[in-house]
């Protein structure tokens, strides 16, 4: 008998964990006792932080996607469809061709989607810009080229959001991207954010003050958007901010087909240290689609991966799984377009945010480059 | 205020513990040696740009995955194989010149006809493989 591990989503989260799968199961595979699929609706893989470098310039959206055949080992079959609905009881997914799944063992890996539509005026050929979609960030590329004076405004909308770093990133790069085209002079630049301070993970928070002030970045908290008309940006707390360009990290969801399979009420409802299903058996969940108590980034799937194929390896083989995930989270931030620095922190560990440098900024940059043996599961 | 007393004791000893590592370090000459690596680094520091460090692991990346394919355990076990075969073969030493006749004489060879079984399989598996990037690529650019 075959055990098929059916694995939805070809994104980070689904990719290390297939790949990871396929080298761990091997044997299995090869004796044709295990059988792993990805099904993802985009026959590209994704590598989404380099959106935050295409609107200045210095990425292209061919360098952001490979194709997912290039990146998984010979062993896990693809399937190029969208799933439609998870059935738990009868472990079988639905998919859009009409055509049906059963699955053995499923890990929901579906990512989180950002919802610009949410907040209106923001969106593609609406005054508010984003940079969270190929077709947004090369909007944003050309409305940013052609912006040499007036009042820029960056502001977090949505928490939680993907990629923690990035809000922080890009008017740091503004400003310095701006300092390079000799129109800095001429450019106003403030940050919000809807709570009491300049960001979640509050180490950060306390990084950015300096820096931002330094940077001559103006702040605003406790700034909730409610919408964007053209030029002013209106909150829920009854304030006003007009602007000359804005851009909005948007609101994020889960799939819908989350909710409508019992599998959480707004992110996959998962244990912390286990990534198992808090509702269904046979399944985990990986990445930004689950409600770990840590941030959306790539790095936690990644770490977390490792947790899981070591999980369910052990199902597989009838063993009683016993590795745990702790949190384990790393993200770099560019604080400009020379310098940068990372942050780390797991559940048990406060993060420690260091003093930026130029081999950090490199590190970044390098990883970039490199990010495609991550997905491959080389590194 | 006995909050900053215990604060400052505790830097006191770090302070102390730092300084005791560094009489360590220079004591037994690690110091020196890391001086002068700091100046190579310093030197990188100088020399590299985003545009080299891009590059550089743009390539360190491309050759990863052809790595991370080349490290599976029949493709190991393949190459080696194909390698020892390139030894014993000889290629130089008068070298022969085999024509229809002399092929069909030498498929007669149990070791040439498992040579062969080896050349049919690897195409089979190259065909699949093809088969499963073809319509995989296809599809990315659509």
């Amino acid at each position: 008998m075959t055990d098929r591990i059916v694995i939805v989503g070809g994104g980070s989260g689904g990719t290390i964990t297939a790949n990871r799968l396929a080298e761990e199961l091997e044997p299995e595979i090869e004796a044709g006792e295990v059988e792993i699929t990805i099904v993802s609706d985009n026959p590209n893989h994704l590598y989404k932080p380099l959106y935050l470098y295409v609107p200045f310039g210095e990425a292209t959206l061919e360098d952001t996607k490979r194709p997912l055949v290039d990146l998984v080992d010979r062993r896990v079959n693809l399937v190029f469809e969208h799933v439609t609905e998870i059935d738990t009881d009868g472990k079988q997914l639905a998919m859009a061709n009409g055509e049906a799944m059963d699955y053995d063992y499923l890990v929901v890996a579906t990512g989180a989607i950002p919802e610009p539509e949410e907040t209106p005026g923001l969106g593609e050929d609406e005054p508010g810009h984003h940079f969270y979609g190929p077709d947004a960030a090369t909007e944003l590329r050309e409305a940013l080229a052609n912006f040499d004076e007036g009042h820029l405004v960056l502001s977090v909308i949505g928490t939680p959001h993907v990629c923690p770093a990035a809000p922080v990133e890009f008017p740091m790069i503004a400003d310095q991207w701006f300092r390079e085209r000799g129109v800095r002079e001429d450019i106003e630049i403030t940050y919000t954010y809807p709570i009491q301070r300049l960001h979640g993970v509050r180490p950060t928070a306390e990084w950015m003050v300096p820096r931002f002030e330094e940077r001559d970045i103006q702040t605003k908290t406790f700034f909730n958007v409610d919408n964007v008309e053209d030029g002013t940006i209106e909150t829920l707390e009854g304030k006003e901010l007009d602007f000359d360009m804005m851009i909005g990290v948007p609101e994020f969801t889960a799939a819908s087909i989350i909710e409508e399979a019992g599998l959480g009420e707004e992110w996959m409802e998962v244990d912390r240290n286990t990534l198992e299903s808090e509702h269904a058996e046979d399944v985990y969940g990986i990445g930004d689609v689950t409600n770990l108590p840590t941030s959306k980034a790539g790095s936690v799937a990644h770490y977390a991966s490792g947790t899981l194929v070591s999980r369910l390896s052990s199902e597989v083989r009838g063993q009683t799984p016993t590795e745990t995930f702790h949190g384990k989270t790393i993200c770099f931030i560019e604080a400009g377009t020379e310098e940068g620095t990372f942050i780390e922190f797991a559940y048990d560990r406060e993060p420690v945010v260091r003093d930026e440098n130029r081999f950090l900024h490199w590190s970044k940059l390098g990883y970039n480059e490199a990010y495609w043996l991550t997905a491959r599961g080389v590194m | 205020m006995s909050e900053d007393m215990s604060d400052l004791e505790a830097e006191s000893e770090a302070i102390q513990d730092a300084a005791d590592a560094m009489v360590e370090l220079q004591q037994d000459g690690t110091l020196e040696d890391l001086t002068e690596a700091a100046t190579a680094i310093s030197l990188l520091a100088d020399a590299l740009d985003d545009e080299m460090v891009v590059e550089a692991a743009g390539l360190a990346n491309e050759l990863g995955l052809v790595a991370g394919s080349a490290t599976q355990t029949n493709t190991i076990r393949t190459l080696a194989t194909m390698m020892d075969a390139m030894d014993e073969a000889d290629t130089f030493d008068d070298p022969e010149k085999v024509g229809m006749v002399g092929a069909a004489r030498k498929l007669r060879d149990d070791d040439v006809k498992r040579g062969l079984g080896f050349l049919m399989n690897f195409l089979g598996a190259l065909g699949r493989q093809i088969d499963r990037r073809a319509d995989a690529y296809e599809q990315a650019e659509e």
